[in-house]
């Protein structure tokens, strides 16, 4: 294979050399600096602006939350609520009421239930603390 | 006119003056536009390629790491701005065949080319860079007019040093059977 070192007496290298630059038409720089301007200018906003995100996300992390907790799996299990074996559970016993399947047949101990309600209801809280403050700033 | 390092140009727009950045096309106009005219051998879709690939420039500014010669970067923007194009057309394809090898061009010839006016060898080798393939007249713009290194023409291509020289040594063939035909239909339509 050739090898290809720059030759100062290479015909084709001389005559591409002498063959010059072209040029694009006069002010191609200004056309290019008007079209960046013009770009600029066009700032699109979404259509869904980020509270809307926050608060369908806030929904989505209830929804789930809500399924799996207080929706029992089968009609003959328990929700997890009434797993955790609370005061409230004495008054009354969602499972009475709600009868849809769903994956929520965990065995899961009083305090990991506990922090699982604790958590959805603070992020939910902090979320919508959140976009509250983005609004205003 | 007189220019300033690339980097100085480069800094001055990332702090939003754009004056600056009108100073870097003006410098590297001229190169960018004449390597998008030897790939898509037209001049209105030279110039639009020209502007999209400085105008993306621009707005990638912020990702140029130094690395690199700006012009090197910005080459390989409009290098692939161009060959997108001509795919879209179905008219780019690197062919990689290996080629005859023909008798070296004889002195005469070479001689016979020298010979010419300058003006008039100027537009008998454009007209010669205008008969290659868009591969061919692309790297040797890039090699021999733009000055640009093999390591460098890997950068602006992402084709292998043993791939471009083969195209290299296929343009550089095929130049000069080109310029063979064309100082050869000259004199016949002269006689």
């Amino acid at each position: 294979m050739n090898t290809f070192e720059k030759d100062k007496n290479d015909p084709i290298a001389k005559w591409i050399k002498e063959s010059s630059l072209d040029s694009p038409e006069l002010g191609f720089h200004f056309r290019v600096l008007s079209q960046i301007n013009s770009s600029e200018r066009k700032k699109y906003e979404p259509v869904i602006s980020t509270f809307g995100f926050q608060l369908i996300g806030s929904v989505l992390i209830l929804l789930f939350a809500s399924v799996a907790i207080f929706i029992p799996s089968t009609e003959s299990s328990q929700t997890l609520w009434d797993q955790l074996k609370l005061p409230i559970d004495q008054i009354f016993s969602i499972s009475d009421f709600l009868t849809i399947p769903s994956i929520s047949n965990l065995k899961i101990n009083l305090v990991s239930g506990l922090s699982v309600c604790f958590f959805c209801l603070l992020s939910f809280g902090f979320m919508v603390f959140r976009s509250k403050n983005m609004r205003f700033e | 006119m007189h220019f300033q390092e690339d980097q100085f140009y480069i800094n001055q727009t990332l702090q939003g003056d754009k004056i600056a950045f009108g100073k870097l096309i003006q410098k590297h106009e001229k190169y960018a536009y004449t390597l998008a005219l030897r790939i898509v051998k037209n001049q209105e879709d030279a110039e639009e390629i020209a502007q999209d690939s400085f105008m993306k420039a621009f707005h990638r500014l912020k990702t140029f790491e130094g690395k690199s010669k700006f012009s090197t970067w910005l080459f390989k923007i409009i290098y692939h701005e161009s060959i997108g194009r001509l795919r879209k057309s179905k008219k780019f394809y690197i062919s990689l065949d290996q080629i005859q090898e023909k008798e070296e061009p004889q002195v005469e010839f070479i001689d016979g080319i020298n010979s010419l006016l300058e003006n008039e060898r100027r537009e008998l080798i454009q007209n010669a860079m205008n008969s290659l393939k868009p591969a061919e007249s692309a790297l040797l713009t890039l090699f021999y007019l733009e000055e640009q290194s093999i390591k460098e023409i890997e950068q602006i291509t992402n084709l292998s040093e043993g791939n471009i020289k083969i195209i290299l040594h296929r343009g550089r063939k095929n130049m000069m059977d080109s310029l063979k035909k064309i100082s050869n239909l000259e004199l016949t339509n002269y006689l």
